[in-house]
């Protein structure tokens, strides 16, 4: 029998999946995901991941039959999530889910084009029509509906998005293996990283028409507006004339941009943060750091270079293989070079949208209890799980505030709590023999995105900090530490973002960077992904980068090598 | 060749340490390939290169160029391929360059680099060794020679190492290739020399096993001649990759070994308390293990052949010396993935292999 440690145990039990003694008892092992869930999470948003991430990622395993792992079970500790994969050992069960698993893969491989469409204007189709639900006029019991219907949408979106990512990043890691074994190329070597960059993705686009709006707001000459007024006096600054709405309204225009793609937030695996739709303080915030920039949209340059150097990487690869074999060989690299793709453009498709309608939907419930004095403030929906919006939308007539102001509590207390333990259960003190287990489901998906590879320290450059190599290039600049998304509006350009890890609404900063050094990060991680498209070198894996480094200080990055010098000064 | 933005330091010498990736045009692989080892944070003996460029001045300047043309008009150039003729015309050519000198201001130029490496090291006629450094690499294709001391020796071997561009093999090897007969020039490598305790190669994968996770170290007493030419079994060391752990380690008897002497160098009997120990410390293994993997990475993860050695003359770790890396050739690599049968569809076959991997 395994017992509760005094820090393993969850103060509050708000639902069915937080950490319980049977958990215990029953899992080997749950692992903290500190990707995701530090700083932990708002009550919503914790259920909402135990409820409908843990459904998505069983559900694809199970769906797809990953022959060694049923999946992730998911649970809640104050705010955080912990996982724990089940293992399938039986080997004539592998082999019969192997057989499915076999045929799952097969339109991944003939068809990956046709198999992502299909999956992107499934989820698009019903955004649409979430969004032309009217929150504020609708009928209590259409609201409902709608409540409902958006949340349970969410199962789904995380069904199909572990769907694509066993299947993508599965066929990532072979390749990757094969090449390592083969011909003595793996993803740490530079010629892989030219292999998988210069693609196109949906958050590229959205950054270029950032770009677009900037030169236009120059050309309407309304940029001194956009940088002269405080961020939320802008739009009202901008309406006083004729050119500033024009910029607003157009075909085009800044509200239509909005409309169409401002449904991502600074955190997107949160409630809390109000999406762009609802403030575009952080879209502000870019346009004037492009302001200051000025010059050209950098992708725009060094994209025919980039792309010229993946086909002679390509090239390069398929080289060393013999000929006989070099179709079959282009075949998986190019799925594999999706899996870049995928990794970064997804969550615009997901976790944004997703997390934006759902946070638009809990909002106007709380909207209407707030009008009946049952709550005090909508934004702290947060606090409320959707059980509770159910009781409540047409009756109107619970008090909620007391409920709020406990579960208020119990956050602030648990959200400063940030040095959660890494794992729990049975194998926590055998880190080891937890990474064993871990490894045993062969899953590549948190191998290659958040986990990497252990950084090979080496005294040889005598550099001050060693990681491993992101993106490749060396370059200089000044050290910006960017703790949360607050700290974004601070870059300026030339800096080198340091950081613990990024998250895919920064993307628009990255033309203004010299390089990136996190603390984690893996081959597919965000940073790396965006830094090989824009060029910008990017270290990962430093472990203390934000330790060691210090706002103002000049830093050289060598992205190839995976490794940073301070410099003099 | 665009050579704009290239550092100069002379049109005929350079300084490795100002040498950068792309002078491979300028003063050859070898060279550049010593210059990226010293970025690398590897220990390489101080030295220069003779450009390539110098290589041609020499042959335009001395009138060499045009007499060895005009003897290989008599020749059917196919028939160079052969062995008879080849050694003809390589023997004839060496007597053409016997006595030439450098032309002056080369001549200058060089003696001036060799005084200058005198006095960093702090040795007047510090021994050196020569070798050649072509824009390709042709292992083993032309003459090395070591432990030279003073200048006029060094000229003689400069002159030396460019003859060797018309040794028989090298005419014959060209001729197979489709290449110039006359000949490619080439740039020469100049070096201090390292005393060698021991020495020998590296293989930053396991070249008999394919193993890519393992490095295989082979290193004998002496200079490195004594395993490059095989002429003892080496001990050979296999360690792990990852860990840096000695997974096995073969110490042979090594009966001889190759030293410096006044006048070159000279193969002599190994003290016998000497012959059966290990030539490496765990510490010096270590060491170069962990040299060979930064060196790999930055290669691309291609895995590397190094010429290494451990100098006498220094304690550890600053005995640790590299002396050359290139890319391993001629090995099959061993896979658990298996090539595709004709007539198997590609998707099958990646299908195949992903479960494999998976339920392996």
């Amino acid at each position: 029998m395994v017992e509760w440690k005094a820090e393993w145990r969850p103060k509050r039990r708000n639902h069915l999946y937080v950490l319980s003694y049977e958990d215990l008892q029953a899992y080997p092992c749950w692992y903290l995901d500190s990707v995701h869930s530090i700083p932990p999470w708002t009550p919503l948003f914790a259920w909402s991941w135990a409820h409908h991430q843990r459904y998505g990622d069983l559900w694809a395993a199970e769906t797809l039959g990953f022959p060694t792992c049923r999946g992730t079970d998911w649970r809640e500790v104050d705010g955080c999530g912990y996982m724990s994969p089940i293992l399938v050992t039986d080997k004539t069960e592998q082999k019969e889910r192997a057989t499915r698993f076999r045929e799952h893969l097969r339109p991944f491989i003939d068809d990956y084009h046709g198999v992502w469409s299909g999956v992107v204007k499934e989820l698009m189709d019903r955004y649409q029509r979430f969004k032309a639900f009217d929150v504020t006029n609708s009928t209590s019991s259409a609201l409902w509906d709608h409540f409902d219907e958006v949340f349970r949408f969410n199962y789904r979106v995380w069904g199909l998005h572990s769907w694509v990512m066993y299947t993508l990043s599965g066929l990532y890691a072979l390749f990757e293996d094969i090449c390592r074994e083969r011909v003595g190329i793996d993803d740490t070597s530079a010629v892989w990283h030219r292999m998988i960059r210069g693609f196109d993705n949906k958050l590229f686009e959205v950054d270029r028409m950032f770009w677009n709006l900037y030169e236009r707001a120059v050309e309407l000459g309304v940029d001194g507006v956009i940088k002269g007024n405080p961020l939320d006096e802008i739009i009202p600054a901008l309406m006083e004339d004729e050119r500033g709405d024009r910029w607003l309204n157009e075909a085009n225009g800044f509200r239509g941009f909005l409309n169409e793609h401002g449904w991502r937030m600074p955190r997107m695996m949160e409630f809390n943060c109000k999406p762009w739709i609802e403030d575009p303080s952080p879209a502000f915030s870019f346009i004037r750091q492009y302001i200051d920039k000025s010059g050209h949209f950098e992708m725009d340059l060094r994209r025919p270079e980039i792309v010229k150097e993946r086909k002679e990487a390509e090239q390069e690869i398929l080289s060393r293989f013999p000929d006989s074999q070099r179709d079959w060989i282009r075949s998986l690299m190019e799925v594999a070079q999706k899996a870049g793709v995928f990794s970064e453009e997804h969550t615009y498709y997901f976790e944004h949208m997703s997390h934006s309608l759902m946070r638009r939907a809990g909002y106007a419930c709380a909207k209407r209890m707030v009008d009946k004095g049952l709550m005090e403030d909508p934004e702290d929906f947060v606090f409320l799980l959707p059980d509770e919006f159910r009781k409540n939308i047409i009756p109107l007539c619970l008090d909620y505030r007391p409920l709020i102001s406990e579960r208020r509590l119990h956050y602030d207390e648990y959200s400063k709590r940030l040095d959660r333990p890494p794992l729990i259960g049975e194998l926590a003190d055998d880190p080891q023999g937890a990474m064993e287990y871990m490894a045993a489901t062969k899953d590549d998906v948190m191998m290659k995105i958040s986990v990497g590879m252990e950084a090979v320290a080496s005294v040889d450059y005598k550099a001050d900090l060693y990681g491993n190599p992101g993106a490749p290039g060396i370059s200089q600049g000044t050290v910006r530490v960017v703790s949360s998304e607050e700290d974004i509006p601070k870059i300026r350009s030339g800096d080198i973002l340091v950081a613990t890890t990024t998250y895919s609404s920064w993307t628009p900063v990255f033309p203004l960077l010299e390089g990136v050094v996190l603390d984690s990060g893996a081959s597919l991680s965000h940073a790396a992904i965006v830094g090989r498209e824009y060029n910008i070198p990017v270290v990962i894996q430093t472990k203390e980068a934000t330790k060691r480094l210090r706002d103002g200080q000049r830093i050289r990055v060598d992205g190839s090598r995976g490794a940073v010098w301070i410099l003099p000064g | 060749m665009d050579l704009a933005g290239v550092k100069m330091v002379g049109d005929l010498t350079l300084w490795l340490k100002d040498i950068n990736k792309g002078h491979v045009p300028v003063v050859g692989r070898k060279c550049v390939s010593l210059a990226e080892l010293i970025r690398m944070g590897a220990r390489v003996p101080p030295g220069f290169a003779l450009t390539i460029k110098a290589n041609e001045t020499m042959m335009c300047e001395t009138g060499i160029g045009n007499k060895v043309h005009q003897y290989l008009e008599g020749f059917e150039p196919r028939s160079l391929g052969e062995f008879s003729s080849s050694k003809r015309a390589g023997n004839d050519i060496l007597q053409i360059m016997k006595g030439v000198r450098l032309p002056e201001d080369m001549r200058d130029e060089l003696f001036k680099s060799y005084e200058e490496l005198c006095g960093s090291t702090g040795i007047p006629n510090v021994a050196v060794s020569v070798r050649s450094s072509g824009p390709e690499s042709r292992p083993g294709l032309f003459e090395t020679y070591l432990n030279v001391q003073g200048k006029e020796e060094l000229e003689r071997k400069v002159l030396a190492c460019w003859a060797s561009v018309f040794a028989p093999r090298a005419i014959a090897n060209r001729v197979q290739q489709g290449g110039v007969v006359e000949g490619e020039y080439i740039g020469v490598v100049i070096l201090q020399m390292v005393n060698a305790r021991s020495a020998g190669v590296l293989f930053s994968v396991n070249p008999i096993t394919a193993n890519l996770n393992e490095v295989v170290i082979e290193g004998s007493w002496g200079l490195g001649e004594s395993v490059v030419q095989a002429s003892v079994a080496p001990d050979r060391f296999t360690i792990d990759k990852r860990t840096l752990e000695l997974k096995e380690s073969i110490i042979n008897e090594k009966p001889r070994e190759v030293i410096l002497t006044s006048k070159g160098t000279a193969v002599e009997a190994v003290a016998p308390e000497r012959k059966a120990i290990s030539c490496l410390s765990e510490e010096e293994i270590k060491e170069l293990v962990r040299l060979a993997k930064i060196v790999e990475i930055h290669y691309g993860g291609i895995p590397q052949d190094v010429e290494w050695a451990i100098s006498a003359d220094y304690s550890f770790p600053d005995n640790v010396f590299f002396l050359q890396t290139r890319p391993v050739v001629g090995v099959k690599w061993g896979s658990k993935y298996t090539d595709k049968p004709p007539g198997k569809s590609a998707a099958d076959h990646i299908a195949d292999l992903m479960v494999e991997r998976i339920t392996r």
